[in-house]
C-alpha cells in the first residue's frame, strides 16, 4: 500500500538522502532512502494537521507502514511498569508490569530525529501551538519547547534492496554502575553468538538487541550505516494504545514519541522511553492511577530490573542472560519487519542479497511472523524487487490472523519447604537395623525402678505410649533422600545419639530423554509400531508411535517422601527442547514397616491369666519388645519364656521385616499380643521390578523382497507434479491431458492405463 | 500408406517403449498397404500387406499418415496370394510418450520414491500379527537397590534433647 500522499505530502518533495551528507548527487539519490519530514514545512505533519487532515488526539494515517508486525513481535505486547511499584521495589528486584498490550497486528514507522538538522532551525519555533501540548498518535510532534526537538522525520519510501538491517547485541557483565550496564558493549549478533574475542564469555548479559539500516547510495560503494543523530532513532506505533478507553468512553488513550537511547539505533528489544507520563514526552495518556510508566519492548524471555534508587532518582534496565534460544529469539524478532537483515557486518557492507548469510523476513499476506528465508531463497521474496510503497499490505484492511502464540510451557516445579510437626531422618541400613531399633532396648530402661513408666514415657517421649513418637517407618529404594548437615536421631526429648541426616520433603528426578529412532526409514510402517512406557512403581502408559515417532520422550519423577507416593510425568520434547506433559502415572514406592509395641492397657486386660512373672515381665519389658516384634510369632500362652525370648531376640528379626510381605498378616492373625500397628505393609512387589523406566517397542514383521515389490507394485504415495519427475511402475490419477492432439478416445484410454499402472 | 514394423521388448505398460527393427538388426520394414476396404479404422485398424515371415517377430507398427501412430499388432492372418491381414489396436502410450511425462498428475504409486512413504499401504506385506517384542531403559532413574544406600525415613515426635 502506498503511503498516502494526502497527508504526508507528494513523494517530490520527500527528502532524498539517507545521510546529513548533501554531496550525494542527485542522479544516485533515486536508489536512498527517502524521509518526510514532520517538520519540514511544505509536506509534514504540520501541514496535515492544519489542513485539517490530522487532528491532534485522533490516529495518524496508517499508510507509513509497509507491512504488519505479527502477534510473535514483543511490538505487539509492549509492558507498562508502574513507577511507584519501581519505586517501592529493591535494587536487583525484578519488575512486573502492571498492563501488557495484546495486539495482533502492529503498524509502524521508522523515525529519525534531526534537531540539528541546520534547515530545521528555522522552524523551531514555528511549531509550537499555544500550549505545547500536541498529543498524538506517532510519528511524533512529542513534547515540545522552545530548544529542544523531539519532532522526527519518518522514512518514507525505500527500496528493500537498499535497506539492509544489521543486528547489534548490547551487552554487559550483568553488573550495574550508577543504574546503567557496567562497561556496556555493542557487538553484531554474529560475533555475540560466535563469542568473538571472548565478548559473550565476558559479557553474558544483554541490554538491549537493535538493528541498523545500510544503504547503498552509490552503485559503485559499498553500504554505509545509517548516520546517527544526537535524538536517535525510534520505531513509532501507528496503533491505538490497547489499554483500554476513560471512563466517558472516549479512546483517549494515545502513543506519542516512543524514543530509545541506543546509540541512534532502531529498537528491537530493550527499553522504548525513558520516563512516559501523562504529559507529551511520550504523548501516551493512560489511567490516572499510573501516571508516570516505564515502558519495554521484551519477550517474556527478558526482564526488567531495578538498577539504581535514590530520594529522587530511580533507574531500571532490560536485561537478558544470554542462552541457546537468544540468537534464534534475536532472529524472528527482526524478521518480523519483513527487511533484508544479517547478523555480520561484512554482509551488511557488501553482501548479495542472495548470499547465504543474507535473509529476508517473510511476510504472509504483509505480516511478518518471525519466519526467514536466506540465501537463493530470498530471490522468491516479493521483497527482493520492490519497495515498501510496493507491497500489498493494507493496514486498514488487515487479513485475519491467528493471534495464538503457542508458546506456552508445562514444566514442574520445585515445592517450597513444607514445616511439619515431626522430624524427619534419612537413616542407612547400618545404623538403622544395627544402632537404632537395638537402643530402643535401653530407653526404657533408664527409668528410676521407682518411677511410674507412664510418667517417665510421658516425660520423656511426650507420650503415654513410646511406641506413639514414631510417627512412621518407611522403607524407599530412592537416591539421596537426605538434605543438610548429619544430626542425630531424637524421640521425644530422647537423643539416641544414632547418625541421621535430614530429609527431603519431596524429589523431582528427571530420568532423561529418549529419542524413539525411526527402524523403518521413518514411514508408515514405522507408526505400526506399539510403544509401552513403563514406569517403576507406576504401572504403564500407552505412547502414540504417530506423536512420538522419531521424537524425544521425558520422564520425570515426583516424589513425595512424605507419604511415599510417587507420580511418573511423561511430556513429549520438542524440536526446542521445550516439554509439553501428555501424561501422568501414579503410585506408591515406599514400603511402610510396621513398627509395633504392645498395647499396655490392652495387654494388661488380656493377660490377667497368665503366671504373675510373665505378666510382670511383659509390664516392665513393654518398650524392649518394640524392636524385634516383627520376629514374634510364638504364642505367650504356649511359651511365656520361648515368647519372651522372641520378642526380645532377635535384631536379626529386623531383617525379616522387609524381607517377607506376611509377616504383618501373621502378627495380626497368630499373636495374642495386643499390637499396636502404625503403618501398614507397602508396596515391596514394586521394588521387586525393573526400578528403570523402560520402553518396551512390539513392531511387526517386515519381509520382503523391496525392489521386486517396488518394480511391481510402487509404494504408496500421494504427490501432485510432473510425470516426468517419476520412474518405473507408477499409477496415477487426477491426470491433465491438455496440451496435445489426440482423440478423447485415446485421452481417456490413457487416463485408464495410467491409473491401473504404466512404466514411466 | 506405408506402415513400419517394429519390435519392442518391453512390457505393455511402459509409456516409452524401445522400438527395435526388425529382420536384420536396426534395419525396419515397411510394407506398403493394400487394402481393399475403404476404410480403415484410427484406433483399430488393419492393413493387408504382402506377405513376409520377418512381420511375425514384429510387435508394433508405425503409421506416420496416421498422425504419427504407433499400434499393437494383435493379429496376423495369412491371406491367399501372398497377402497378409495386420490387424491392430492403438498403443496411447507409445504414440503420445512425449507428451504423457509432460503432464501433471496425482501420483498414487510409484516405484522411484524408492521406500515406503507415510502413506499406508495396504499392498505391503508387513505382518501386524506377527510381532517382536524388545525394550530399551531410559539414561537414569532415582530409584537405587544398592546396599550402601540409606533407604529409611523415619518420623518422629520431638526432636529436642533432654
Amino acid at each position: 500500500m502506498s503511503i498516502n500522499q494526502n497527508v504526508y505530502g507528494t513523494s517530490s518533495q520527500w527528502q532524498d538522502v539517507h545521510t546529513y551528507d548533501d554531496s550525494i548527487a542527485a542522479k544516485d539519490r533515486v536508489k536512498a532512502v527517502y524521509f518526510g519530514g514532520t517538520n519540514y514545512y511544505d509536506n509534514n505533519l504540520r501541514l496535515g494537521n492544519s489542513a485539517g487532515k490530522t487532528p491532534i488526539n485522533h490516529a495518524i494515517d496508517k499508510s507509513l507502514s509497509y507491512c504488519g508486525l505479527g502477534v510473535e513481535s514483543a511490538y505487539s505486547h509492549f509492558k507498562y511498569y508502574d513507577i511507584l511499584d519501581i519505586q517501592a521495589a529493591t535494587v536487583g528486584n525484578t519488575l512486573q508490569p502492571f498492563f501488557t498490550e495484546n495486539r495482533t497486528i502492529t503498524n509502524f514507522a521508522f523515525t529519525i530525529g534531526n534537531s540539528n538538522r541546520p534547515s530545521d532551525q528555522t522552524f523551531l519555533n514555528a511549531r509550537n501551538t499555544t500550549n505545547g501540548n500536541n498529543a498524538r498518535y506517532a510519528p511524533t510532534t512529542g513534547s515540545i519547547d522552545n530548544n529542544t526537538s523531539r519532532l522526527s522525520w519518518f522514512i518514507s519510501y525505500f527500496a528493500f534492496n537498499n535497506f539492509i538491517a544489521l543486528i547489534y547485541v548490547h551487552c554487559f557483565n550483568g553488573t550495574f554502575t550508577d543504574g546503567r550496564p557496567t562497561n556496556g558493549e555493542k557487538v553484531t549478533l554474529y560475533n555475540y553468538e560466535n563469542d568473538v574475542n571472548g565478548i559473550r564469555t565476558s559479557k553474558p548479559y544483554i541490554y538491549a538487541v537493535t538493528i541498523h539500516p545500510f544503504t547503498r547510495y552509490n552503485a559503485n560503494n559499498d553500504r554505509m550505516a545509517m548516520q546517527a543523530t544526537n535524538d536517535g532513532k525510534a520505531i513509532e506505533i501507528l496503533d491505538s494504545y490497547n489499554g483500554g478507553t476513560s471512563e466517558a468512553g472516549a479512546p483517549f488513550y494515545t502513543y506519542g514519541a516512543l524514543q530509545n537511547d541506543n546509540d541512534g539505533e532502531f529498537l528491537i528489544h530493550g527499553l522504548v522511553t525513558g520516563r512516559g507520563t501523562a504529559s507529551v514526552q511520550s504523548g501516551i495518556a493512560i489511567p490516572p492511577e499510573h501516571t508516570i510508566f516505564q515502558i519495554a519492548c521484551i519477550p517474556d524471555t527478558w526482564s526488567l530490573k531495578l538498577t539504581k534508587k535514590n530520594s529522587d532518582y530511580v533507574n531500571q534496565q532490560t536485561v537478558r542472560a544470554y542462552d541457546e534460544s537468544f540468537y534464534e529469539e534475536t532472529m524472528r524478532a527482526v524478521a518480523c519487519f519483513g527487511l533484508f537483515f544479517t547478523d555480520k557486518l561484512s554482509i551488511a557492507q557488501s553482501g548479495d542479497l542472495d548470499n547465504d548469510e543474507m535473509y529476508c523476513g517473510i511476510l504472509v499476506d504483509g505480516i511478518g511472523h518471525g519466519d526467514y528465508s536466506h540465501g537463493q531463497e530470498n530471490k522468491q521474496q516479493p521483497q527482493y524487487n520492490k519497495s515498501s510503497n510496493d507491497i500489498d499490505y493494507d493496514p486498514y484492511h488487515p487479513p485475519e490472523v491467528d493471534p495464538n502464540l503457542y508458546n506456552g510451557k508445562m514444566q514442574t516445579h520445585d515445592l517450597l519447604t513444607l514445616g511439619t510437626a515431626t522430624k524427619r531422618y534419612n537413616v542407612n541400613m547400618i545404623n538403622m537395623e544395627l544402632a537404632l531399633l537395638p537402643k530402643l532396648w535401653d530407653i526404657m530402661a533408664l527409668a528410676d525402678p521407682d518411677e511410674n513408666l507412664t510418667d517417665y514415657s510421658l516425660k520423656t517421649f511426650l507420650v503415654n505410649n513410646p511406641i506413639d513418637c514414631i510417627v512412621s517407618l518407611q522403607w524407599l529404594p530412592v537416591k539421596e533422600m537426605y538434605t543438610g548437615a548429619a544430626t542425630t536421631i531424637k524421640l521425644g526429648r530422647y537423643d539416641t545419639q544414632v547418625s541421621a541426616y535430614p530429609a527431603k520433603n519431596s524429589i523431582r528426578y528427571d530420568c532423561g530423554n529418549y529419542k524413539i529412532w525411526p527402524r523403518e526409514g521413518n514411514n508408515w510402517i514405522d507408526r505400526q509400531v506399539q510403544i509401552t512406557l513403563y514406569l517403576p512403581f507406576c504401572g504403564t502408559v500407552s505412547l502414540d508411535p504417530e506423536t512420538y515417532m522419531d521424537k524425544s520422550v521425558n520422564v520425570e519423577y515426583l516424589i513425595d517422601l512424605t507419604t511415599g507416593t510417587c507420580t511418573a510425568v511423561v511430556s513429549f520434547v520438542g524440536a526446542g527442547g521445550e516439554r509439553v506433559i501428555t501424561d501422568t502415572a501414579s503410585g506408591v514406592c515406599a514400603i511402610d514397616l510396621p513398627v509395633t509395641g504392645i498395647q499396655q492397657q490392652t495387654l494388661n486386660s488380656q493377660l490377667f491369666n497368665a503366671s504373675e512373672s510373665v505378666k510382670q515381665l511383659k509390664v516392665n519389658n513393654a518398650f524392649k519388645g518394640f524392636s524385634s516384634i516383627m520376629g514374634a510369632v510364638q504364642s505367650l500362652n504356649g511359651n511365656p519364656s520361648g515368647a519372651i525370648g522372641g520378642i526380645l531376640g532377635a535384631t536379626q528379626d529386623i531383617y525379616n521385616i522387609f524381607q517377607s510381605e506376611k509377616i504383618a498378616d501373621y502378627n495380626l492373625q497368630h499373636t495374642q499380643i495386643p499390637m499396636k500397628m502404625i503403618g501398614t505393609s507397602g508396596g515391596i512387589t514394586g521394588a521387586m521390578c525393573e526400578i528403570y523406566p523402560t520402553i518396551i517397542f512390539s513392531r511387526p514383521t517386515v519381509d520382503y523382497d523391496k525392489d521386486a515389490y517396488a518394480h511391481s507394485n510402487g509404494f504408496a504415495t500421494c504427490e501432485s507434479g510432473l510425470l516426468s519427475g517419476y520412474s518405473g511402475y507408477t499409477e496415477v490419477t487426477n491426470v491433465d491431458l491438455s496440451g496435445f492432439d489426440a482423440t478423447a478416445a485415446e485421452k481417456e484410454m490413457i487416463k485408464s492405463l495410467l491409473a491401473s499402472g504404466v512404466y514411466l | 500408406m506405408t506402415i513400419t514394423f517394429y519390435q519392442s521388448p518391453d512390457d505393455p505398460r511402459t509409456v516409452n517403449k524401445t522400438m527395435n527393427g526388425i529382420g536384420g538388426g536396426e534395419q525396419t520394414l515397411s510394407a506398403s498397404v493394400n487394402n481393399t476396404e475403404d476404410t480403415i479404422s484410427l484406433l483399430s485398424p488393419s492393413f493387408i500387406v504382402a506377405s513376409n515371415s520377418n512381420y511375425f517377430s514384429a510387435t508394433h507398427i508405425y503409421v506416420a499418415s496416421m498422425g504419427n501412430r504407433y499400434y499393437y499388432i494383435n493379429n496376423i492372418t495369412l491371406m491367399t496370394g501372398g497377402k497378409m491381414l495386420i490387424s491392430c489396436s492403438i498403443d496411447v502410450l507409445k504414440t503420445y510418450a512425449t507428451s504423457i511425462i509432460l503432464c501433471k498428475g496425482t501420483i498414487l504409486r510409484s516405484e522411484s520414491v524408492g521406500n515406503p512413504t507415510m502413506i499406508i499401504d495396504g499392498r505391503l506385506p508387513i505382518q501386524t500379527n506377527n510381532r517382536i517384542i524388545d525394550c530399551d531403559n531410559f539414561p537414569d532413574t532415582p530409584f537405587t537397590l544398592g546396599v550402601n544406600v540409606s533407604p529409611y525415613i523415619l518420623s518422629t515426635i520431638g526432636g529436642s534433647s533432654l
